[in-house]
């Protein structure tokens, strides 16, 4: 189960006698839902703002929930603030029975510097009537991080399963683009292919393939015994003159249902797509020919798509806007023929300060428009207050052009690059000002494709 | 509620203005102050003797007793002494009168005294937090409950081994710069337990002064710094199975300690007149004195040990082992008020502790040093649930000590509270005489009569010197009591006659040194005129004529091999529990004979050490 929680209140430094504005928002994630009752430790991800010291910062850490045994719910949470320096919050509330409604929404705490001395006392508390209905709306039952990497494909025929990662090595502003891929054919043996193709930014990009190599019931298992590992914490494989080993530094924030959780979980949709890690940070070798590479955090995305094939037409996006703000955009048409004429489907999910919009994105996909000229496609769009222009042009030079197989042997082409532009506004609908501008340069990852018939 | 008014007709009566004592109304106002500090029930037990007081007056002679005149008023109180029981409490009012008229006419010569001494920086500026300032829920390696003898010497050792130490204390801090602006009274109500008037309920009363302050009773108490006794040491190793006492180890610790408080012997030029008399009379019968061994060594013999050292030279574990401590890493926090441990199943998780503005705070903490004090440790442990052994809070012993005065020709000059110590008959009867001479009113003797008696005898109680008789006593005491402890005394037969036979050598002593009279403090007959007299007198003493003070309160968790005997095992863990350490007197086993400073230090020490050696 996850849920969205804030918590305002301020802090006040030892030996000092003026409070400072202190609040957090952050996502948990309860491994097992029903020992929250009992006891159990939720991942806590999100932002913290403490006046002053650190704005809208990323923080990680637990919540230890022990409602019943020990009547505690306890917050351990780290981060580093605009000075540089590391901090750590530390504080329980303390379930009283007599004041239940008192002590379940006020977090008493201390603030801990680096060297694990005290530095300030905090006091926080949860506002029933702000921040209540938004807790409640965000609370979501769903599977844990790790186990939405799993495969989903159950021996069925006419299936296709993806596993594909992207990220920018902020050093050298090489793209790289990793994709993993079971092909269950309507007849036929199933198999297991993929490329990886990486796109410096002074050179043609470079891609190699391997497989297909026959698939038993574990499509991540057979690529594994073909020497690719694909995990949430690792991918590595080795083609000879390409090869690689990542290891993902740890998820930074929840995962992304660009299609909304039901159309993931029950497969409303021809094909679905999900971003389980959509702000990575990813370490580690990778060389391609004359060149090796060795990323320390470079920031990306991994992604997973499920269902019966490719779309007729889509686009995508995934932008990572810096301090874990991540904009994702699948836009698709139907290859069914009675559905190719309805316009494209676009699909998108903004994460910033942790909230995302839109709320629902099944419902807003209707809402949004895209137009794809050449290698440049536009999404347009106004949902809920909000006005959404995306621009996103492949650079030609940097663009591979490669061949997709659906399970029903027709062949799709798209055109990748991994170190696309895009320019990006979010404005008041009605006011017509600009909210947030983002502009990325050759840092976007961005796909057009297509079924030629 | 008490008031002031009602406290005017008993000042009036025991030091009349008529006869030079100090105007009643003011001093019934100062009263009614000091008492308003005391806990309910003391407050509430004094506010009704002396309205008894009044309703005698009323019934016997139809007026109030301030209405009266200066005889009748001494009448009144001279038939209600006549009573055994009703002179104890009258005993009581008496030295809480003269305590605090005795506390007006010391300001002035203490302020006299420190007029021209420069004032000491603080060592712990800034370490010391007010619960206040403190967070609402902290986590730390360890918690040392008391900031005393004991919790400082394992704080200290604790926090040198790496771990966060945070360090509990329900007194205020109260650096030396404040004591030069405080009346004694004042240091009073804020450096001792209940103003310094705690007291053990028995036959007779025992008032037991402890200390409650950053420091703990290190802060008030006289700095007399004896080693533990080598039999001392071998009854709680070998009798009482106490590893921590092991002699060669406990040797370390107490030459650690040693060089902590920078212990040295009193210097002759600051023993003043108290002092002096009393190696003059041990020299003319030949007994063995000295001056006193102390952590003190540049002290100005200014005589204000019992009131915290304004000088900053009386070296209190908040001048060396706390700021150490700091040093280190720990941290220290201020009138926090340990509410109980917070238990899951055989482990103690943390700490609830109550500020003094009713609100609450939590400390997380995997070990727990409970340091609070021979009277507090047991009740916080019953406030905990972790007290089922059935022998905590028994086995308390005290020390008892009497007070002895003689009169003299000249004024007694000022010197050291406390200077000189004769252990002629130490070994053999377990009595210590010490020279301790503490402001008239202001100590633990209570001055004879009423009236212009009382007026002229505090008035010329700068010609007399005190000895006190201290006695090692069997563990006859107990402390009952969660919430506020309750503690009960019964004085042993034979710690009686060795404290009879004390007064009466400290008697001997006094007139051997050339006293013209002595002052046995006792309810009936006090004043004696020689040494045979003294003894006849003290033969026939009642044990409720006593006026006893107990400062070295010891036992009531003790430490040992037995498990039925001793809710404390022999590496000082409580039993029953798996990480709460006890180290402070509490967990001595047999009483220490001398003044405890010393022992519980090193104990304290020794127990930081286990708690290290556990924690490896």
């Amino acid at each position: 189960m996850t849920f969205h929680e804030v918590m305002e209140g301020s802090l006040r430094r030892l030996n000092e006698t003026r409070t400072q504005r202190f609040t957090f928002s952050i996502d948990a994630a309860i491994p097992h839902t029903l020992q929250m009752v009992r006891e159990t430790t939720a991942t806590v991800r999100g932002s913290l703002w403490i006046q002053g010291a650190a704005t809208a910062v990323p923080v990680e850490g637990t919540l230890e929930m022990s409602p019943l045994k020990k009547r505690r719910l306890r917050y351990r949470l780290s981060w580093q603030s605009d000075d540089g320096k590391q901090y750590r919050f530390d504080g329980w509330k303390t379930l009283r029975y007599l004041r239940l409604l008192s002590s379940w929404t006020t977090l008493p705490g201390a603030v801990y510097d680096a060297d694990g001395r005290v530095w300030a006392s905090a006091e926080l508390k949860f506002s029933l009537r702000r921040q209540l209905p938004r807790l409640l709306a965000s609370i979501r039952f769903g599977a844990r991080h790790d186990a939405l990497s799993e495969p989903r494909w159950r021996n069925q025929p006419g299936r296709t399963e993806v596993w594909y990662t992207t990220l920018t090595d902020p050093d050298s502003g090489t793209g790289v683009w990793l994709h993993h891929e079971l092909i269950a054919p309507d007849t036929g043996k199933p198999y297991v292919h993929g490329w990886i193709s990486v796109f410096p930014p002074d050179s043609v990009p470079v891609t190699r393939r391997f497989g297909p190599y026959a698939c038993s019931a574990n499509p991540l298992q057979s690529l594994a015994e073909h020497g690719m590992t694909v995990s949430p914490q690792r991918m590595s494989g080795d083609l000879g003159d390409v090869s690689w080993d990542l290891r993902c530094a740890g998820n930074r924030s929840q995962p992304l249902f660009p299609m909304s959780r039901t159309v993931w979980r029950r497969s409303l949709l021809p094909a679905s797509q999900i971003v389980p890690q959509p702000s990575a940070r990813f370490s580690g070798p990778i060389g391609y020919p004359a060149k090796k590479l060795s990323l320390q955090d470079a920031s990306g995305a991994s992604a997973r798509v499920y269902g019966h094939g490719n779309a007729q037409r889509w686009i995508w996006l995934h932008a990572d806007l810096g301090n874990d703000d991540v904009l994702e955009i699948i836009g698709a048409v139907a290859r069914q023929h009675s559905l190719r004429w309805l316009p494209m489907l676009v699909f998108i999910q903004l994460r910033r300060h942790g909230k995302v919009w839109p709320r629902f994105p099944l419902l807003a996909a209707w809402r949004f428009h895209a137009r794809i000229r050449g290698d440049t496609w536009t999404v347009r769009g106004r949902m809920g207050g909000q006005q959404l222009q995306v621009q996103v042009t492949l650079p030609t030079t940097q663009t591979v052009e490669l061949e997709y197989v659906d399970p029903d042997g027709a062949h799709a082409l798209c055109r990748n690059s991994e170190r696309a532009t895009a320019h990006i506004v979010v404005q008041h609908a009605r006011r017509q000002t600009t909210t947030i501008e983002w502009q990325l340069d050759g840092t976007a990852h961005a796909e057009i494709g297509r079924h030629p018939t | 509620m008490s008031r002031a008014t009602d406290f005017a007709g008993v000042c009036a009566a025991m030091l009349p203005p008529e006869a030079g004592g100090p105007d009643a109304d003011e001093l019934a106002r100062r009263i009614h102050t000091y008492v308003s500090q005391l806990p309910r029930t003391t407050r509430m037990a004094l506010t009704t003797g002396v309205r008894s007081i009044d309703m005698f007056a009323r019934v016997t002679s139809g007026k109030r007793l301030a209405d009266l005149d200066t005889a009748k008023r001494v009448r009144v109180l001279q038939r209600i002494a006549t009573r055994g029981h009703t002179n104890e409490a009258l005993e009581a009012i008496k030295a809480v009168v003269l305590l605090v008229a005795g506390g007006e006419r010391a300001a002035a010569k203490f302020s006299h005294d420190i007029a021209k001494v420069p004032i000491p920086d603080d060592p712990l500026h800034n370490r010391v937090i007010r619960a206040s300032d403190w967070p609402g829920c902290t986590s730390v390696d360890a918690v040392v409950i008391g900031s005393g003898a004991g919790g400082a010497m394992t704080a200290r050792c604790l926090a040198r081994s790496g771990m966060s130490v945070l360090i509990l204390e329900e007194g205020a801090h109260h650096p030396t710069r404040d004591l030069h602006t405080m009346s004694p009274l004042e240091r009073q109500s804020e450096l001792y337990r209940e103003c310094g008037i705690s007291f053990a309920i028995g036959n007779p009363v025992v008032i037991l002064p402890q200390g409650r302050s950053v420091g703990g009773t290190t802060v008030v108490n006289s700095g007399t710094c004896f080693r533990t006794p080598d039999h001392v040491i071998r009854t709680w190793h070998e009798e009482c199975g106490l590893a921590l006492a092991e002699p060669a180890r406990f040797g370390t610790y107490l030459d650690e300690v040693e060089r902590t408080l920078h212990v040295t012997p009193t210097q002759m030029r600051v023993i003043g007149g108290n002092g002096q008399i009393a190696l003059r009379g041990a020299h003319a019968l030949g007994w063995s004195a000295s001056p006193l061994i102390r952590n003190a060594p540049e002290c100005a013999g200014t005589g204000q040990c019992a009131w915290g050292c304004p000088l900053g030279v009386k070296l209190g574990v908040h001048l060396n082992a706390l700021p150490q401590a700091c040093e280190a890493g720990a941290t220290i926090v201020s009138e926090a008020r340990a509410h109980r441990l917070i238990r899951e199943g055989d482990r103690i998780v943390g700490v609830r502790c109550r500020r003094r503005d009713g609100s609450w705070f939590d400390i997380d903490a995997s070990i727990v040093v409970v340091a609070a004090g021979a009277t507090e440790t047991p009740a916080l442990l019953r406030r905990s649930r972790i007290a089922s052994h059935p022998h905590i809070g028994k086995h308390l012993a005290v020390h008892p000590a009497a007070t002895v005065a003689g009169r003299f020709e000249e004024a007694i000059a000022t010197g050291v509270l406390q200077s000189v110590g004769v252990d002629e008959f130490h070994e053999d009867h377990g009595i210590l005489l010490e020279a301790t001479k503490t402001p008239p009113g202001m100590g633990a003797s209570v001055l004879p009569g009423f009236g212009a008696s009382l007026v002229e005898s505090l008035e010329g109680a700068d010609t007399l010197a005190n000895l006190g008789v201290m006695v090692a006593d069997k563990s006859s005491g107990r402390v009952v009591g969660s919430t506020q402890p309750l503690v009960f005394y019964a004085l042993d037969r034979i710690d009686m006659q060795n404290l009879v036979f004390g007064m009466e050598k400290a008697a001997q002593l006094l007139f051997a040194a050339g006293a013209r009279e002595v002052i046995l403090g006792l309810s009936h007959q006090p004043v004696v005129h020689s040494h045979a007299e003294a003894k006849a007198v003290l033969s026939g003493v009642a044990r409720h004529d006593l006026h006893l003070a107990g400062f070295h309160p010891t036992g009531t968790v003790s430490a040992g091999h037995d498990a039925a005997r001793h809710p404390v095992d022999e590496q000082g863990r409580l039993r029953g529990v798996s990480n709460v350490w006890i180290a402070d007197a509490s967990i001595l086993p047999a009483c220490t004979r001398v003044n405890p400073q010393l022992s519980i230090m090193a104990m304290g020490l020794a127990v930081g050490d286990s708690v290290t050696n556990v924690m490896r």
